[in-house]
């Protein structure tokens, strides 16, 4: 038996929007620590790791760990159907290949119920160890995201340096090129507009702008990004879920012939 | 573009974790519906990184004593192959082998001659 309860109801649905693009089919896992998903897309270059953990929940009952295959599409176009004041619950049965979504207006007027099939998915899972990053950059979710989209006009790939004077984002395409830098700013009114850079040593990497701009679709859930860079290591796009968790998108760097080619 | 190579595989990067018994899905070995049971042992739940030492060898090795052993005990688990007690696991593969009972192949190349059986002095 499976019953979580979510107050925020509209958080869910923004989980699915960001990561829906990304992924088509996926395992939800539900455990005693939480809500949690962990998925490759198609081409195995971007992985996406969601957790809601339990105490987020308003009620959470999960009296056996359960692993529930789902489209995404099908989840969403469910959601869709929620208002974003709705409260959400999640229902299964052990041994049953469905899943209910329950909404709940605030006022309680209104109560709906949407019953999914599951799917059997075959998923691979990835360990994913806690690595030192040699540099952090904290900034707006919302300023990533125009940076990533502006790029993408120009160029297919960006280049992100990270130095003690601040992040650079770059790229380079057919009809010219593209700097954007970002300085550190931590002296701003509102502690979601600052951007913070904490580096161990300098870095440049790679990556196909085509999944940064999808991992930013997860915007509308954190005022903030966490991108965790290191060379040897692909890097971490994090938005935190409210208090109750997060999502973290993975991304390999590119191999080093784009950047001759560039050059 | 060349979308395709958007960069490294992401397997290449973090290691591949056992069957994804990791959190619930089983996939049973009997004609079970899919949901019908709940994993026999389970791992770590997704998101709490596991610490991984990527290419240990050492780590690797077990991890083969690990999947042979676990080989081996599914197999005495299995009623379908005679009683288990009294007999070596190979002898055991060989009896049901001579009695046309097909037993995987996989379990006679990881049993040694003397390899007892998962109950043996425990009952």
């Amino acid at each position: 038996m499976l019953e979580l309860r979510l107050v925020q109801g509209s958080l869910l649905k923004k989980v699915l929007e960001a990561i829906r693009d990304l992924v088509t089919d996926a395992n939800f896992d539900c455990s005693g620590t939480g809500f949690s998903l962990q998925a490759m897309d198609s081409s195995h270059v971007a992985l996406v790791a969601l957790l809601l953990r339990s105490e987020g929940f308003e009620h959470y009952r999960c009296d056996r760990n359960l692993s529930m295959g789902m489209n995404l599409n099908n989840m969403a176009k469910m959601l869709r159907c929620a208002g974003n004041e709705d409260i959400i619950t999640i229902k299964a049965d052990d041994g049953s290949d469905t899943v209910t979504f329950m909404f709940e207006s605030p006022n309680q007027d209104k109560i709906a119920d949407f019953e999914m099939k599951l799917m059997d998915i075959d998923s691979e899972h990835l360990g994913i160890p806690d690595s030192e990053y040699q540099a952090i950059v904290r900034m707006p979710s919302a300023e990533f995201s125009r940076i990533c989209k502006d790029l993408s006009s120009i160029g297919d790939t960006v280049i992100i340096s990270v130095t003690k004077e601040g992040v650079k984002f770059s790229t380079a395409g057919d009809i010219g090129t593209a700097n954007i830098v970002c300085r550190q700013n931590k002296t701003v009114d509102k502690p979601e507009d600052a951007t913070i850079i904490e580096m161990q040593e300098p870095v440049s990497l790679t990556f196909a702008l085509r999944y940064m701009n999808s991992f930013t679709k997860a915007s509308p859930l954190s005022d903030q990004v966490t991108i965790s860079l290191s060379s040897e290591l692909p890097v971490v796009v994090e938005y935190k879920v409210a208090e109750m968790g997060y999502i973290r998108f993975y991304l390999a760097p590119k191999i080093e012939e784009d950047e001759e080619m560039k050059s | 573009m060349r979308s395709g190579s958007g960069g490294g595989d992401m397997k290449s990067f973090f290691r591949q974790q056992k069957a994804h018994a990791a959190a619930g899905s089983v996939k049973p070995t009997g004609g079970v519906s899919k949901k019908a049971s709940q994993p026999r042992h389970h791992q770590k739940p997704v998101a709490q990184a596991v610490p991984d030492l990527a290419d240990d060898p050492r780590r690797r090795i077990d991890e083969e004593e690990e999947e042979r052993e676990r080989m081996g005990r599914e197999f005495d688990m299995d009623m379908r192959y005679g009683p288990c007690l009294g007999v070596t696991r190979a002898q055991r593969w060989r009896r049901a082998a001579a009695l046309g009972l097909a037993p995987p192949h996989a379990v006679i190349a990881v049993c040694s001659d003397d390899q007892p059986c998962l109950w043996e002095g425990r009952v």
